[in-house]
This record gives C-alpha cells, structure tokens and sequence, in this order.
C-alpha cells in the first residue's frame, strides 16, 4: 500500500508530496524524497528521517515505523554531512 | 446653491423606517456584526469626500490622460521594446488585477446597499465604480498583445482557470471581497488590503516601471491609485467604530486580513521588485518597500486606533527575509505551472539579492547554484531538464506552496481537524483556519483534487488538464537558460 506524505528536505524551499511504500524501507523514502528536491538539492551525506520529534530507523519498513497518510516527514542532514 | 449647502445631506442621505424594522432592512447576517442601531453610527465621516459630478469629472480625466498614453505606448511594438523579465511582471500583475477587482465590485456594492450609514453607502457606491474601472482597464490595455503572445490572454483567463495561484487568489478574494460582510471587506479591504498594502504596488512597483520606461504600467497604477485613496478611507471610521464596541474582533480581523494580504504581496510584488526588474533599474529591495510604504506607516496607524501589532509580528518579519524569495525558487523549478516565464538571477544579481538580504541570502545561494548546474548540463531550450516533477505540496488555508520559514526549517505545521489531517505553512494560516473553520473546511485544495483522482497526479496532464495551460502559455526560462554568465562545458 502506498500513502502520501509531505516531504521536507533541510536546504530546500518548499515542501512536496510524496508516495511512500508501507513496505518499502525508510532509507527507500529518504532517496524518493531527496530525488523529488533534486533540482534544488544538491547534497550528499548521512541524514535521518523525523516525523515530528520521532527518528526513523532507515532500515524500517513504514508501516513498522507507524508512518501515516499526510505525516510530515523531514529530512534532516547529520551535521557535518557536506553541504 | 453652494457645494456647501448640499454636499452633506446628499453625501448622507438617510431616513427612519416606518413599517419595517431596521433589524430587517439591515439584518446582521449581511450587514455584519457587530450589529449596531444607526443612532449609533451616526457620526461616521469618511476623510475624502467627492460629490458625483466631481467624480464623474475626475475620472474622465483620468480616461483621457490614460488613452492619450496608451495611443502614444500601447502598441505591440512598445512592448516589445520592454526588458524581457520585466514582461512577466507584467503579465502575472495584470492576471491578478481585473477579475479581483472585478470580485471587488460585488464586495463594495454590498456595503453600498447593507453599510450603515448613507455617508458609508454613497462612499462604496463610488468604490464599487471604481473597481468596475480597474477591472476594465487592464483588460483593455493586454487584449490587443494576445495576438503577439499568448501568455497575455491570462489577463483575463487566469480566474477562469483552476490553475494552483488562481486556486490561491480566489481563496482570498472570494473570502475578501465576495464573502465578506460590509464591516469585515472596510476592515479587510478598504483598510488592511488598500490602506496597508497598495501604496507598495501604485507607489513603489510605478516608481519601478518608470525607472524600467513602461510609461503605460505606471500610469494604470497611477491611474488606479488615486480612485484606491479615496474609496480606502472608508476603511478607518469603520475600523473606528468596531474598536470602540469590539476591540477584540477588530483585532482578529486586523491580524487574519495582514497576514493574508502579505503572502499575496510578497509573491505579486516581492517577485517584480527582486527578480523581474532588471539590475539597473532596481534601487530598493521589495524589503525595503516593505518596511517603508507598509510597516513603518501600518504600525503607526494601528497604535493611532488603539490596536496592537499583530501577534506574529516576529514572524512576519522573519518572513520578510526570506518567504518570496522561497517561493519564487520554488516558482522557479515549476515555472510551467504559471502563464509567465521565470529568469534565474545571475551573478550580479545574487550579489544585490546578498547585500539586501544578507541574514537569510546565504542560505537561498545553494538552490541558484543547484539550479544553475542543472542548467550546464541541458540544453539551452530544454526546460524540464531543471523543473520539478513531484507533486507540489499546499496549505491549506493560503492555499500557496509550502514556503514558510527557512530553507533550514520549514514552518510547515500538520494538525487534525475534523477528522481530517490538514497541513498549514505556517502558525498564522493555521490560526486563522482554527479560528473559523466552518468557513474554510470544505474547501478542496489541489493535493486534495489529486488524491481523490479529481486532478492528475502526473505534472503534464496537470498543466494541461487543470491549470489549463499549453505549451505556447506555459512558463518557461525567459533566456531559454541561455544566460551570457552561465557557461556549458562542450560536449
């Protein structure tokens, strides 16, 4: 099952929708997400994903980590990760 | 007999009802709350007075000045003489302009018929002629360069569509000037929107197409500017009477109608003054107009009706750093989603963009240079090798891109409502959605359309299907992103 989700990549100037898979990982949301703020983004380097205050485990399947429709997910950079 | 003698009983021509009740003749649920007996309006006293023959003489005039420009500049030959960027200024203010105005016939004949004194009445009568003009004129100058370009024909067609902006103008405008009761559109518009803000377009934004050489632009807003002065100050002896028997609702409107007018500003005006006006021609940032024509001058007249600052103020001025020059980055990655082509500033321009902002520009950098190595990898021409193709997420009030706070933070703000989970770009919108929600809630915005299967999830079928564009009206890199800074390695 897919649901949608708001993304918010750190750097970027807006936020987007995007599809993440239930079963897919959470590093697989992360790359989708990074890919839907490419021709803004350009960086590279460890990151985590948040929903609110809450970390994701990247090698998490959504559903595991009790993702939800219409969550806000956010892409925060490590610090020290090159801008 | 002299003016004087006759100006006030025919200005506020008024009288008692005998066989029905006042309640009646000017029920609440149109007239607006609070509602007041008219003894106790007795009194209001608009600032700027004109009799209708006076009026009627003004406004021929202006016609005749504004017809003897446009015979002298308003050929497609003219235009075409116009700085490139500049073009798109003016095609995204004049898609704006008429049918809002146009909505704002309908909000000043309201109070024309349910405002509450007959001074107020006549005042809105004149405004709702007023605005019957503005809605023709722009229409009337942009019609003849459809035949050289059809991004123009969005003059008229842009409310017509359900293309993302006009979904956010009407949000606005249907609430502002179609929906809104008399006292809330004198509060709303007269005051807020013109009083507060469109000194920064028909001051500021003409003082910039003088500098440009579009003579015609800066006469329409001249032209515009000062019917706006007079029907605006119907505003403060409104706003007046609702401090003095609702501070609390004076303020809330005060609060909900500045904030909703800045977003439309920022994106308006902020995007012609920092990015479509080309270099030279530029002297102050839309910042700097900002803080001249609206918040030194707004926040003085607040304290003057005894109302505070509105309580996001840090907000706001957070976001003027930064909030129009996201969303024009962001604009800028789906410019085939608006009728008006986008330019990427070069480096000249960055360097002005850095010295006017230079608490937020530093983090905005990063974006033009991914963007502008985008471009060094395509073809001159090639327009979705640096466009976006992810859905674009909205608020849900605002209904604008979410752009809010910083590109370190995003000010986004997800709650639950109703059952429903609903997103907002920032604490403002999502105040002013929980302060009424029964009136914003069975709105459907664009995300909504597209995961109900009512608009296409796929970005081509949805400039074509829903925002109603083509290829010929889309927007696209004015330059072709071809910029004389901006090299290719040969391949």
């Amino acid at each position: 099952m897919v649901v949608p989700l708001y993304g918010f990549v750190q750097g970027d100037t807006m936020g987007v929708v995007v599809l993440g898979r239930l079963d897919g990982t959470v590093a697989e949301l992360g790359a989708n997400l990074l890919r839907a703020a490419g021709v803004r983004v350009d960086r590279s380097g460890p990151y985590q994903l948040r929903v609110g205050a809450r970390r994701l485990d990247p090698e998490a399947a959504l559903r595991t980590e009790a993702v939800e429709p219409l969550d806000r997910v956010d892409l925060v950079w490590d610090e020290g990760s090159a801008p | 007999m002299k003016r004087e003698a006759w100006f006030d009983l025919a200005r506020d021509l008024d009288w008692e009802f005998s066989y029905v009740r006042e309640e009646d003749v000017f029920p609440s649920e149109v007239s607006g709350t609070p509602w007041l007996a008219a003894e106790d309006w007795k009194g209001w006293d608009e600032p700027y007075k004109t009799t209708y023959a006076d009026y009627v003489a003004n406004q021929s005039e202006k016609e005749r000045a504004l017809g003897a420009v446009r015979a002298a500049l308003g050929r497609i030959s003219d235009f075409k003489r116009l700085p490139r960027a500049w073009l798109s200024a003016l095609k995204l203010h004049n898609a704006m302009l008429p049918l809002a105005e146009f909505a704002a016939v309908i909000g000043n004949l309201r109070a024309a018929r349910f405002g509450r004194t007959g001074a107020w009445r006549t005042a809105a009568s004149f405004g709702a002629l007023d605005e019957l003009r503005h809605t023709q004129i722009p229409l009337l100058l942009m019609h003849p360069l459809v035949a050289w370009d059809e991004q123009f024909d969005w003059t008229h067609r842009f409310f017509h569509t359900d293309n993302w902006v006009a979904i956010a103008a009407r949000h606005l405008t249907d609430e502002l000037l179609l929906g809104a009761d008399p006292i809330e559109f004198a509060v709303g518009t007269n005051f807020v929107f013109e009083t507060g803000f469109t000194n920064l377009q028909f001051i500021g934004l003409s003082a910039v197409a003088h500098d440009v050489g579009d003579r015609l632009f800066e006469t329409l807003l001249g032209s515009i500017q000062s019917d706006e002065a007079r029907h605006a100050q119907i505003g403060g002896p409104v706003l007046a009477k609702l401090v003095e028997t609702d501070l609390k609702l004076a303020q809330r409107l005060v609060d909900k109608w500045f904030w909703r007018s800045w977003l439309l500003f920022a994106i308006v005006t902020g995007f012609a003054m920092d990015y479509l006006t080309p270099l030279a021609e530029r002297g102050a940032s839309f910042k700097e107009f900002m803080q001249e024509w609206v918040i030194d001058q707004f926040l003085q007249t607040l304290r003057e009706y005894g109302l505070e600052r509105p309580w996001y103020w840090e907000t706001f001025l957070g976001a003027l750093d930064h909030y129009h020059h996201m969303v024009y980055a962001s604009a800028y990655t789906y410019r085939a989603s608006v009728w008006f082509d986008l330019v990427v500033p070069g480096p000249e321009e960055r360097a002005w963009l850095r010295s006017k902002y230079p608490a937020s520009w530093p983090s905005l950098e990063p974006v033009w240079e991914q963007i502008t190595a985008r471009w060094r990898q395509a073809d001159p021409g090639n327009d979705f090798a640096v466009h976006g193709a992810a859905i674009v997420g909205f608020c849900e009030l605002c209904q604008l891109v979410l752009c809010g706070g910083t590109p370190a933070h995003n000010s986004a703000v997800v709650t639950e409502h109703g059952g429903r989970r609903r997103i907002f770009c920032s604490e403002p919108c999502r105040w002013i959605f929980e302060s009424e929600p029964e009136r914003y809630a069975g709105h459907a915005g664009l995300v909504q359309r597209v995961l109900e299967g009512k608009a296409p999830a796929n970005i081509l079928a949805l400039l074509r299907k829903t925002f109603g564009l083509t290829y010929d009206s889309w927007g696209k890199d004015a330059f072709g992103g071809a910029y004389p800074w901006l090299t290719r390695e040969p391949r």
